[in-house]
């Protein structure tokens, strides 16, 4: 079963992924694409951000708080300098301090 | 510096992000009691996080291949969406790897190459092969890292928090790029009612208003650069 698993979960993996490669390039020229490409595509960077914090509660300590704090953190220093590595780690720091001084 | 050393560069916070949680998915995938060596090769061969673990609960529950197909398959249009806005950059690219470009099209690959440096068409290629490669084999090493590991580990909520600093700094700095904070709102919006109407499916459902949002809105005129 597992290994059936494997192999037609691999074959809807890379039908869905190359689907839109199928396309003829006319069809992607039309607007309803670049419609979709420009404003989609940075909906969906955003929708992945807040997807991974949509079980935090607010109403129960710590309110959330290291979350935004640790987000702000992250906003703010790839904003300013540009370095995604650093901004992940500057991230995660700040995730941790608060939830410490605050769990 | 190398391309092959400047992807690897380039993909160090999906290092970050999919080496850790390749772990766990090994060692949960061995807890559930498949052949370990299985595992890797579902990260090799599915290569989607999120399907992976869904599939282990459905298959270790005995549900029917369609059964499986149908649970996997919604959470593949995301994909689908960055095959369309990739489209144009790799339409000019070999068969044989536009395949499988396309098939490492997930978020992680998506984002850096968004945000990646602009090279000329030969030199894109390589770099987009390369950057996709690194990734997929933080994802294979971190399963195999997994099924060595004796027992169950769980993510520590810092790394957690890892994947979604990830997303929101890509999100940073595609805003740099467009200067358009349209998506934004509307994200934020369709995520705000999708939490309201459906609670059990946020990011489908969110997914949805977004895609129909961004068919109503008008195109913003390209910027001048």
């Amino acid at each position: 079963m597992i290994v059936k698993a494997l192999i037609t979960m691999a074959l809807v993996s890379f039908c869905i992924r190359f689907s839109p490669f199928l396309l003829s390039s006319k069809w992607t020229k039309a607007r309803i694409f670049k419609k979709l490409g420009a404003t989609l595509s940075p909906c969906l960077l955003i929708l992945l951000t807040t997807h991974q914090l949509q079980d935090i509660s607010l109403l129960e300590a710590p309110y959330g708080l290291p979350e935004m704090g640790g987000l702000s953190a992250v906003i703010l220093s790839q904003w300013k300098m540009k370095n995604i590595v650093l901004s992940m780690c500057l991230g995660v720091a700040c995730y941790q301090l608060i939830q410490y001084f605050l769990g | 510096m190398s391309l092959v050393k400047q992807a690897f560069k380039n993909s160090i916070p999906a290092l970050l992000c999919y080496f850790p949680l390749g772990i766990v998915y090994g060692t949960l995938f061995k807890q559930q009691g498949f052949p370990p060596l299985l595992a890797p090769l579902f990260s090799m061969f599915v290569f989607a996080g999120a399907q992976q673990f869904l599939a282990l609960t459905l298959v270790a529950a005995k549900c029917s291949l369609l059964t499986l197909c149908l649970a996997v398959a919604p959470l593949g249009i995301r994909n689908i969406i960055y095959g369309i806005s990739m489209f144009e950059r790799y339409k000019k690219f070999p068969l044989l790897s536009r395949s499988y470009l396309a098939f490492g099209l997930v978020d992680a690959t998506f984002s850096l190459l968004q945000m990646g440096p602009q090279f000329e068409e030969k030199q894109d290629h390589r770099y987009c092969l390369l950057l996709t490669f690194w990734i997929h084999l933080y994802w294979i090493l971190g399963t195999f890292a997994g099924i060595w590991v004796d027992h169950l580990v769980t993510l520590p909520p810092g790394l957690e928090f890892a994947l979604t600093a990830f997303f929101a700094a890509s999100s940073v700095e595609q805003f740099r790029k467009t200067r358009d904070a349209r998506p934004i709102w509307i994200a934020l919006l369709a995520g705000a009612c999708a939490l309201w109407i459906a609670p059990q499916s946020v990011f489908l459902v969110s997914v949805a208003i977004a895609f129909a949002a961004s068919l109503a809105l008008p195109l913003q005129p390209e910027r001048a650069v």
